[in-house]
Parts: C-alpha cells; structure tokens; sequence
C-alpha cells in the first residue's frame, strides 16, 4: 500500500533514529498538526539527549558545555523558519519559559580574520556586513529569487562600491578625454530592452582597448552587469571577452593603486576573489549550464579560483583560509590538506554574503542543546511524539536478497537496537533539567530514573561513547507491527556501525560511506574573570576565524553567563575550536582507551595555545614576563573562595572536548564526492528515508541548514509534505 | 520521454523540412570545401583517384552538418565552421575505407569497395593517407579562429580518436575472439565508442567550440549525442537486415559477418539452449564459409524471436532519450534552423532510407 | 516478499534539485519528467542502461583526460596511427607558444611531422606554406594571394598583392607600412595570418583614428632569412 493514495486507516508508524538537526527536522514536520496525527513518530535515541552534533549540556555551575563553536548564519532559512514556528507554537500554547526566538538568536553583523604577518605575528581585520532587510526564515520575496544572475548582479555591485571608494586620483580620470568615450552607467533605459544595443556598446568598450581607470572600470562593470542580467540572450563571445578584459584591466589597476597600501590590501584581495569568480562563471558557463553550480563539483575551491586567474596571494588571504577553517575543510583533520568543493563552496559563499537577511550570522543566548533542541523536544512531546532514549541502533535489516544493483528496490524488515538502560517504572525518560529558571539537558543522565541507575553510575557508564558497548538488553523492531516508515538520521561516519547489513548488500552505500568523508574536531572552553575588553581585545568582531591552528576560530561568549548558575559569575567564555588531526580514520572499536588519549590531547593542546599563540590574542591575559595568568581562569567546580589548583593545572577546570565519536564527526564536501551522496528521495528502499547534513540534500555542506534541509526532504520522501518548492534553496544554482 | 517514434513514423512524416534542406545546403558546401582539400596541382599516381572516389559517392553528410548546425545555432556563421566540417567527412570516408577492410565487404554505397577495386594494399594506403589529411583543415583553424579553440577542438578529437579507436578494438576483439555472450550493456558501450562518438557527439562538440567561442562546455552534448549516435547505428544496423538492394550495402552483410548487433543480442539471449548452440557454431565459423542456409536460417531466428521489434523499440526509447537531452543541452538557445535541424535530426534517424 | 498490507512512500515527482539559473524554482522543458505515462519496461531498461554506459564513459573519460593533461600520454596500441599522430600533434601544440602563425610554421617544421605528412606524396593541400619550392626562379603563377583586414574607424583600402613563397616554411613580417611623405607617421599595427579559405594571407592592419590619409607601404620579408617576399601597399582614405 503506496502513501499518498487515500489515507491508511491507522496512523503511519515513523521511526526516526538519531537526534540531531536532521532527525528533528523530520520529526518536526511529520508531526505537524496539520497532518492532524497521520503520522506516529517515535524518536529513537542514544544516551540521555537530543542534538547530535548540536547537543549541549551543563556542567558544574550550570555552566554550558558544548560540542564545538556553533553560530547559524543569516541565509539559514529553512533552519530559522522551523525555529520560529517552534517558539511560535510554544507560546501560543501557553509555555514562556523558552521566550520569544528574537532573545534566542542575538544577530551579528561583524566578522573578524587574522593573517600572518612577516614576524610571527598576527594582523587582524574586521568585516562589516550591514544588515539586510527581512529576518530569515521569512518567504522569499520576488527579487530574493535564488539565481545566478542575481548573485553575480550582487558581486558586481559590491565590486564598484568597493572600487569606488577607494581613492580615485583626479589625473586618472583627466586622461580619459570625455567625448571619447560613451556614457555607459547607468544604461540607456533603451539598452535594457535591446539585446543588439548593448552587444554593440559591449564591443565598442572592447574596441576602446585595455582599461585604465577606475571610472572606466566601474562603467565596463556596470556594463558587465547589465549584460548578464540581459542573459539569456544569444549567447555572445564578447561578454566572455569584456570579463576577461575587465579583470585584466582591473588588476592592473589594482596592483598599481592599492596593493603598496597595506591598508587597501584585503579590499585587493577580496576583489581579486569576486573577480575570479565572475570570470569563472561566464568562462565555464554557468549561467547557462542546467547543472548549475553542480558543473564545477569536481574542482577543487583554490584550483579553480586559481584556474580563473586569482592570484597566489589572494588564495593564501584571511578571506579563502577563513573560508575553508569555517569549514572544518581539511582532509583528515590535516591542516596542510586543504579540500573544499568548488560547486558548492561557491554555493555556500554566495548564500552566505548575498543570501543573508538580517544579520550575516546570529549567536545563541545559550547552548544550542537548550536554544535549539530542548524547545523541539518540547513542541514535539506536546504533538505526540514520543522519545525512546537509551537506544543504539546496532543493525538496519532488510526483506532476504543478495547484492542490491542499480534499480533494485527493497525494503526494511527489522530495526535492531542496543537498550542502553531501562527506564524504571517502565516511564518515558524525562531529559531536561532546570537551570536559571529555563530547561535545560544536563551532561549526565539522570541515573536516579534508570533501572540499576546506582550501579550504571558507579561502573561510569559513557552512553554517547561510540566504544561503550555495555547495554541492558537489545530490541528488534518489526515491519508493520512496530513500524512502517524509517527515516535514519545518524551521521555518516556511524553508518557502517549501525547499517552493517546495508552495507553488505548495497554498492552505492559502501561506496558513499567511502568517498563522503567526515573530520574530527576539537573544542575548548573557558570562563574568565575578567573581560575581553580587560584582556585587551576589542570587540566587535565577537566571532574570528583564521587564526593559529589548532584553533584557528573563536568566539566571545560574555552573553551566555547570564544563563547559567554560577554562584560568582565570571566576566565572560570563550570558545575556541578547531580539526582534529586522527591518524587513522576511524579508530578501532575495541579501542576503548581511544577517547580518554584523543582528550588528553586536547587539553595540552588547548594549554599550549594559552601558553601560546593565544598572546596575540589577549595580551591583557599575560605576565609581563609571557606567562599566562591562569588565575583568570573562573572554577565552576569548587564554591567560590575555595583553593583551587594554581598554574597550567588550573586549566583542568575549564571544558574541552575531542570530537571522535563516529557520529560526531564532521561532514566535509571534497571535491568530486557530491555524487557518491543519497538522496532523502532516493526509492531504493521503498520504506527508508536518510535525513542529515551528509546527504544530497541541494546543498551539500556540513551545517545546519543543509542537516535541515535534509529533514525536511526526508519527510517529504515520507508523506509528501512539504511540497519541494517550500524548501528554500533546495532549487538553487 | 516515451514517444513511439516508430509508431509515429509509420503514421506520416515527422522529420521536419529543414532537415533534408540544411543537409542538402551544407552539404554542398562541405563537400566543395573537401574536394578542394583532396584535390592537388599535381594529382599524385595511385592516390589521388582513390582519395576522391568515396567522397564523390554522396552520402547524408549527416556528420559534417551536425557541426555546422552546431556552430550555428549558438552563433558563428557557416565559414567559420565549414573547415572543420570539412575534416569531420574526410576523416568519415577514412575510416569508411578501413572499415569495409576489416568487415570484408564488397559494396558501398551501391558500388564495390575501394579495396574491391583496386586491391587492400593501396586501400589501405589511401585510407591512411586520408587520416593526415583530415587534420590538415582542423590546423587551418590556427588562422580562423584562433590558437585556443583550434587546441581545444584538436583536443575533442584527440579524444574522439581515442574512443573511436577503443570501440574498433572492442568489435574486433568480439569477432575475432569469437566472444558470444555480448551483452546489451556491451553493446551499446562499443556503439557509443566505435560510432556515437565519431558520428554524432564530437562533430557537435566542434559545433559547440565554435559557435560558442569557447565558452561553452562541450561536454554538455555527450550524451545527447550519445543517444542520438546509438539510435542511428541501431537503425542502420536494422536497415542493413530489412531494407532492400536500394539501400547500397549488400543485404544481410551483417548476419555473414555476424556482427554483433543488438538483434543478434536478443536473439541468442532469447532463444532454445539447442538455437543457442546453432548460433555459437555460426559465430566460430570464418566469414567464407557460411552458408546462404545458414544466414537465411540466422534471420528467420531473429524475425522469430521478435529481435526486430526489440531493437525498433530500444531505438524509439533512445531516441526519446537523445530528446529528453536536447532540452538540457540546447534548450536555451534561441529559436533558429539550426536548432530545430538538430532536434529534427532524431525522426530523422528513423525516416531516412 | 509481497505483503499487501505493508505501507511503502510515495514515488517522489523528483528526485534531483533545479539547478538551470534561468528560470528559476520550477520546470523547464526536459526537466521535467513526462506525466505518468506508462512506461514500457523495455524502454525503461534500455534508457537505464544507456545512462549508465554513458555515465561510466564520461567518468572514464574525465580519468583520462585528466592524466592526459598531466602530461601522461599513455596511448595504447590500436591497429591505425591515427591516436599516436594527434598525440604527437597535441604534445606539440601544447610544449609551443607565440602567435598562430608561428604555431603553424613550427608544427610543419618538425621533420617527423612532416615526413609523415609526406609519405605517400600527398597532395598540396592549400592550406599553408607546405612544402615551398627550391630558391631559385618560382614558376609562374606560384605565388600567395596577400589580402588585407582594416581595423579602426578610418577607412582605406589595399592594392591587390601576391607574396613569393619562401624557402622553407617560415614567419611574415614588415617593419611598417611608410608613406613617401617622410612627416606623416608609419602604419606599425600589422599581424599576419592564413586566410580561412585555406588560400593565401590576411594582414590585418590597425589604423588609428588620426591617420593622415594617404598611400603607406612597406616591404614584407621572411621572419627568419630577411628576404623580401613582396610589397604591401594601402591608401587610408579621408
């Protein structure tokens, strides 16, 4: 029996699997009310919280502990969209202890990066973004259409506002004699509606040769601008030239005005990057290509700038490194193996500085575990879904067959799960915890509701540790009596754990779990008694990146004190985080040691980049003589007054995490692998769906928003809602 | 993505009017420039007759038009693509010339072969001497058009050489290892390398080189010539076994040379296990020694087991497909000729004779 | 398994996002797939497999054209020379730089090149500056057809001129167009190229808008020996 037909007599069975962006997304959506209970979806999960990569818990103090850095950018629309409705629907049914979502998500318009200088040292600059129009998650208006023509008018107009700005000498523009040359900018409004006109004022620019001032250069711009927008006309090899003339000739121009002024230096590069670019995309003609962005997939992000004429200098600028650290971009964790696909790297840049509403990015007032999932949680809980914590999946099992070939179609028959621990009373698990007067998920489970909860807690047992195999007792779902649909919303890197059966079967998954890789990363935390500004670093920017691997970003979390319970709160936390470097893939699962090295690692590397690069940073936070003033350093585990450890030790007190859990790892787009990705809508397995940042979701980049995009395919894949076209950015270039 | 183009066919003409109008106009044009090219101050003894004669036979032009159409429909004009049109026909007939060597056929296009008529050995010598001629005019682009899109399509060629080559390889080694178990995967795998690429991909690719200047990727006609080339050889191969003497090649030259078409695929596949050997033996036996009764028998087979309509089929359905690719490849060019001309060249396959 | 009462998802209309920056969010032509028509299983395996044999052609050829570019001309052996001639003409092409013309000169002065262009005698293809004849007294009529392409906004025009064909394959070149006015200012813009038509010469020659009018010529020599080829005469008009 077909969903989408008329409907069953009794509510579909979903099981969703995993708790991250992905899974809630999907879980979201198939339970809206409007679908008026059609689907029962069960949320089975592994530990004691929802969040995946996302989740977040408090420590001592209440303070937030965190996986990593994480902010949610200003094009995130389908991830701000679902978060508005979940706040709206909290407060409509009476439920204030979360707020309203503008005090969850505070904007930010500025964005810091560093670049090495000659003696070791550090320079910073700071991006201002202004504010746009809209909030995001707000329906595309009309002219928000996400085309290509769009984003390269956008570029286009960024460009000449940063040509013009800068100093154009008034000798320049008196070589050019006036009645040469023809007013271009703005156009004749006749030459917007004549496709002859503007080719013959594009060949009459042509003929007037190289260009050699910035007045003409803005106008050959504006030209170029007015010529793309004009597409599709027939297609004419002198826009290809005019690019290709206007880059020369504002290169030069570059070279020779702004780059002996260091000032002007990173207006240069970032040019010379936006430049590069529109000369790529009419050469390889992506304004026309039916893939899109897609055509470019196989290049690498540098080669193909490269490719394109941006100079060695641009490509080593704060902008590109920035770029690829925001990305966790590096193969194996290895900082000196950048990878990055130029397809979607592109994509993602053009959404993010030109897609933007609001602000470039948003912080959160809290941990995303309590910003983002512990409202989901309860919104869903409230719609009838209900929540198995405790469960790891161990197998995903299919209807009998052999190997499944392009074209084959199966089914699952059987969901197999490790049971963890067993809720006492046969209860449902309740996971949050009060902290300052909101809920929050704690970073241990609460053993008192568990069944052997006292002796689970003496025997330490680490529920999200991928090496914790110890469990009460297993569980082995059925088709149609337990459930009817599946929508798997692990990470990538955990596939082969809980799909063995899959993929011993099934080419395309061995294949994907092969080629779409994922990294490790590591994060740290620190709470400080005295502030940035104190320690000498003014913001804003509140947000760096492209700064002194291991850490290369950071961020002022002064906001999120407020939050927590700190009998003696300090001034402000910092968040630092950055790859991990694993030697081999993935560690071996009788490894059980290897997530006690892997944090041990972290901790001196996060206490030598204290000691260290961090100087450049805070120089506020040191002796005089170089030391760290570890005494900053605020305790959340002891009263406030009490002695505690003194010097590097005293780091031991702060938060730092090695991300090596399989699940945990981040999802990396290397050139060439967007192929080897499954669709949510894939129909191999007529009764499973996959939903997460690691699929072909249309933007396939590890974040939020593709983790959500995903979801909401998935659910789609599931019962047809929603609609494709209201995924915004699904249908992209 | 389904339309029954044989069925279609059989129900009135489809195939538009500016087909056989563009192939009879440029044409012309190609054929002048080729016989120019071929053509010498001092004709040289024992070459130059043999150079000339098959392009003087006639034939669709079908080739060379789908560069100039190419080239047209995204903007150059007739002479800025007719030297290479030029080179894709001479470059056509050479390997016409190789080919019936190797199929040991003794008729083409109505008339004996050229090793028929003057002996392999100088065949095979004007064959050659026809290949380094066909880069001659691809060189002269240097002026034309320039030192970048002359490198780039002599690199499109270079690779249609080497597909074209691996596909010669492929059939070869099928007949001469007396393979039997082809499958249709192989079989459209050899058609793509041996004709498509040849015939209908790269000489839309130089189209799309020049017209476009460049900046137009040529891979994005790949598969669409793909479908369109594998269409055209599955009908040609279908022609060969149904058609009459009118068509030019001798009838069932296929089936005694056992060539491994898709009708034959079917047959073998489909038929008894006691066919099945009849038609293995077949297949091991030498081109000279089999019999009228036997290739008579081999073709009621094929007519028995319902081959022919098989293959009809799997063309109609690529040829929908070659559609369906049209649209992605061509679709937002403007409205021309040219551009229905290419889109008017997928009936075309079917209607032509 | 069949069990009839199992629930499965619906067939998705699509399965890949739009990605044509033309129109947008949407359909486009072949983009979308044709309503359910029944489709034959015949004709959707036949176009599953062409798909996939030209999808693995395409990855195959993106290997190979990628070693290629590495400079790894791995040919294999196949039974005509064709692959190893235009690997040789490629690796030539690529290892050279400088103008088109020169390009042309230095392809036909390679002599493996153009001994095997020669094998077999073959005819004079009027393409070019193959295989000049001896110094000494050209035979009557052997000689280049010269042509001229204006460029600029003044117009002029050429007296009808033939080059003699140089000794060996080799580069055009003119120091200036001068008109007997020793004043006025020399035509120096000028490049040379072969005509498209395969016949002769163009020189294409720049005028700049101040040009007094008048008639300018020069002497073009071979690039390499220095001997004069033939005269260039051209009238800028006013």
């Amino acid at each position: 029996m077909t969903l989408g037909g008329s409907a069953p007599s009794r509510p579909v069975k979903v099981a969703v699997i995993g708790g991250g962006c992905g899974a809630m997304a999907a879980a979201f959506e198939l339970s809206r009310p409007e679908l008026a209970g059609r689907f029962a979806v069960t949320v089975y999960q592994e530990g004691w919280r929802l969040g995946g990569k996302g989740a977040s818990g408090r420590g001592p103090s209440g303070r937030i502990e965190e996986h990593g850095l994480h902010v949610w950018l200003g094009f995130y629309d389908n991830a701000f969209q679902m978060m508005r409705a979940c706040y709206a629907e909290l407060s409509a049914g009476g439920d204030s202890r979360f707020g309203h979502w503008r005090e969850a998500f505070v904007p930010e318009t500025e964005i810091g990066l560093f670049s090495p200088t000659e003696r070791h040292g550090w320079q910073r600059w700071a991006g201002h973004f202004p504010p746009r129009p809209g909030l995001p998650g707000d329906k595309l208006a009309r002219g928000d259409m996400l085309s290509l023509t769009n984003y390269i008018g956008r570029a286009i107009v960024l460009l000449r506002s940063l040509l013009l700005e800068c100093d154009v000498s008034v000798s320049d523009a008196a070589t050019v004699p006036s009645q040469a040359m023809p007013k271009l900018w703005p156009p004749d409004p006749d030459m917007l509606t004549d496709p002859e006109r503007l080719l013959g004022a594009v060949r009459a620019m042509l003929g007037r040769g190289v260009f050699s001032s910035a007045a003409v250069l803005a106008e050959a711009l504006g030209l170029l601008a007015v010529a793309i927008g004009m597409m599709p006309a027939p297609f004419d090899n002198a826009l290809l030239r005019l690019a290709e003339n206007v880059s020369t000739g504002l290169r030069r121009w570059l070279e020779d005005n702004l780059l002996a002024d260091d000032r002007h230096r990173h207006v240069w590069e970032i040019m010379d990057l936006v430049l590069a670019i529109l000369v790529g995309t009419v050469r390889f003609g992506l304004l026309t290509d039916p893939r899109g962005l897609d055509a470019i997939e196989d290049y690498e992000c540098r080669d193909w700038l490269r490719l394109n004429g941006a100079s060695e200098r641009s490509l080593r600028s704060p902008f590109v490194r920035g770029l690829y650290d925001l990305a966790l971009a590096y193969e194996g964790g290895d900082a000196s193996r950048p990878s990055l696909a130029a397809g979607q790297a592109l994509r993602g840049a053009l959404r993010m500085f030109f897609g933007y509403r609001g602000a470039l990015y948003w912080r959160m007032r809290a941990g995303m575990g309590d910003v983002v999932f512990a409202p989901l949680h309860e919104v869903l809980r409230r719609r009838g879904v209900r929540f198995q914590f405790f469960h790891r999946l161990t197998n995903v099992g299919l209807a009998p067959g052999g190997e499944i070939n392009p074209g084959d179609r199966t089914h699952v028959a059987t969901l197999a799960f490790d049971v963890q621990a067993e809720i006492r009373e046969g209860r449902e698990y309740a996971p949050l915890v009060d902290v300052a007067g909101r809920p929050c998920w704690p970073s241990q489970p609460d053993f008192s509701q568990l069944v052997d909860g006292d002796r689970l807690a003496a025997e330490r047992r680490t529920f999200e540790s991928h090496w914790e195999r110890r469990r009460a007792t297993t569980k082995t779902l059925r088709v149609t009596d337990d459930f009817d649909m599946v929508v798997l919303g692990v990470s990538v890197a955990a596939i082969p754990y809980v799909c063995p059966e899959i993929l011993s079967r099934d080419a395309r998954w061995r294949r994907m779990t092969r080629e779409v890789r994922t990294v490790a990363s590591q994060a740290f935390q620190i709470w400080l008694s005295e502030d940035l500004a104190q320690l000498g670093w003014q913001g804003p920017p509140h947000m760096v990146s492209a700064f002194a691997k291991p850490f290369d970003s950071w961020c002022d979390m002064a906001h999120v004190i407020p939050e927590e319970d700190w009998q003696s709160p300090p001034r402000t936390a910092v968040y630092f985080c950055g790859v991990l470097r694993v030697e081999a893939d993935t560690e071996a699962a009788g490894d059980s040691l290897c997530p006690t090295r892997r944090a041990e690692d972290v901790r001196h590397a996060a206490t030598a980049f204290l000691a260290g690069a961090a100087r450049h940073l805070f120089p506020g936070a040191y002796h005089p003589d170089g030391t760290f003033r570890w005494e900053i350093l605020a305790d959340a585990t002891r009263p406030q007054g009490a002695p505690g450890p003194s010097g590097p030790e005293r780091f031991s007190t702060q938060f730092w995490r090695a991300n090596v859990n399989p699940s945990d790892r981040y999802v990396l787009n290397l050139p060439g692998t967007s192929k080897f990705r499954i669709s949510p809508l894939d129909m191999t397995y007529d009764n499973l769906t996959v939903a997460g940042d690691w699929t072909s979701c249309g933007f396939n980049e590890g974040c939020v928003e593709a983790a959500i995009m995903s979801g909401r395919l998935a659910a789609h894949a599931v019962s047809g809602q929603p609609p494709l076209d209201d995924i915004i950015g699904y249908d992209h270039p | 993505m389904t339309y029954d183009w044989a069925d279609a066919i059989g129900r009135g003409r489809v195939t538009p009017d500016v087909v056989p109008e563009l192939l009879r106009e440029y044409g012309a044009a190609t054929r002048a420039t080729v016989e120019r090219y071929l053509s010498a101050d001092r004709p040289a003894p024992y070459l130059h007759d043999l150079l000339t004669d098959y392009p003087r036979r006639g034939g669709k032009m079908m080739r060379p038009c789908i560069c100039i159409a190419n080239a047209r429909a995204f903007g150059a004009r007739l002479e800025d693509a007719i030297q290479s049109a030029a080179a894709i026909e001479i470059l056509h007939n050479a390997l016409l010339i190789h080919d019936d060597i190797q199929d040991e056929s003794e008729v083409r296009r109505g008339q004996p072969t050229l090793h028929a008529l003057h002996g392999v050995a100088l065949a095979i010598n004007a064959g050659d001497a026809m290949l380094l001629l066909a880069l001659r005019p691809l060189l002269d682009n240097l002026g034309s058009l320039g030192e970048r899109l002359c490198l780039r399509i002599l690199d499109v060629t270079q690779t249609m050489a080497r597909e074209t080559a691996e596909g010669q390889a492929l059939e070869l080694g099928w007949r001469d290892g007396i393979a039997t178990d082809v499958t249709e995967s192989d079989y459209l795998t050899m058609v793509l390398k041996k004709t498509a690429w040849m015939a209908t991909i790269w000489p839309a690719q130089i189209g799309v080189l020049i017209g476009a200047r460049g900046a137009a990727d040529p891979a994005r006609v790949v598969r669409f010539g793909f479908f369109l080339g594998a269409s055209f050889q599955i009908q040609d191969d279908l022609l060969n076994l149904i058609a009459d003497r009118a068509y030019g090649k001798e009838l069932n030259g296929d089936l005694y040379e056992a060539k491994r078409t898709l009708m034959l695929i079917h047959a073998r596949q489909t038929c008894s296990a006691r066919e099945r050997d009849m038609v293995d033996e077949f297949l091991g036996l030498r081109r000279r020694d089999r019999t009228d009764e036997q290739v008579r028998w081999l073709s009621d087979l094929l007519e028995r087991q319902g081959s022919v309509a098989y293959a009809r089929k799997v063309a109609g359905a690529l040829a929908g497909a070659a559609l369906h690719e049209f649209s992605l490849a061509y679709g937002h060019l403007p409205p021309s000729r040219d551009k229905d001309f290419i889109a008017g060249l997928v009936p075309w396959v079917f209607e032509r004779t | 398994m069949s069990d009839p009462d199992r629930i499965t998802r619906p067939q998705p209309a699509r399965e890949t996002p739009f990605r044509n920056s033309w129109t947008g969010p949407g359909p486009m032509g072949g983009n979308q797939p044709p309503p359910d028509a029944a489709v034959d299983e015949v004709v959707a395996h036949a176009v599953r497999i062409g798909y996939q044999v030209i999808g693995e052609n395409i990855r195959q050829g993106r290997r190979a054209a990628d070693r290629f570019s590495a400079g790894d001309y791995g040919v294999r052996d196949v039974p005509n020379d064709l692959t190893q001639l235009s690997t040789r003409l490629l690796q030539l092409t690529r290892d050279l730089s400088a103008t088109a013309f020169d390009l042309f000169g230095a392809v036909l002065r390679d002599p493996t090149l153009r001994s095997a262009l020669q094998r077999n005698d073959p005819p004079r293809a009027p393409s070019g500056f193959a295989d000049w004849p001896a110094p000494g007294v050209p035979p009557e009529g052997r000689r280049v057809p010269l042509t001229c392409d204006f460029r600029g906004a003044r117009h002029a025009v050429a007296a009808p001129a033939a080059l003699r064909y140089a000794d060996q394959p080799t580069t055009l070149s003119v120091a200036g167009l001068w008109s007997p006015n020793q004043s006025l200012p020399p035509l120096r813009k000028i490049s040379f190229s072969a005509a498209a038509d395969g016949y002769g010469v163009v020189a294409t020659i720049f005028i700049p808008d101040d040009q007094p009018a008048g008639t300018y010529s020069g002497v073009v020599c071979d690039g390499i020996t220095h001997l004069p080829l033939g005269t260039l005469t051209v009238q800028v008009l006013s």
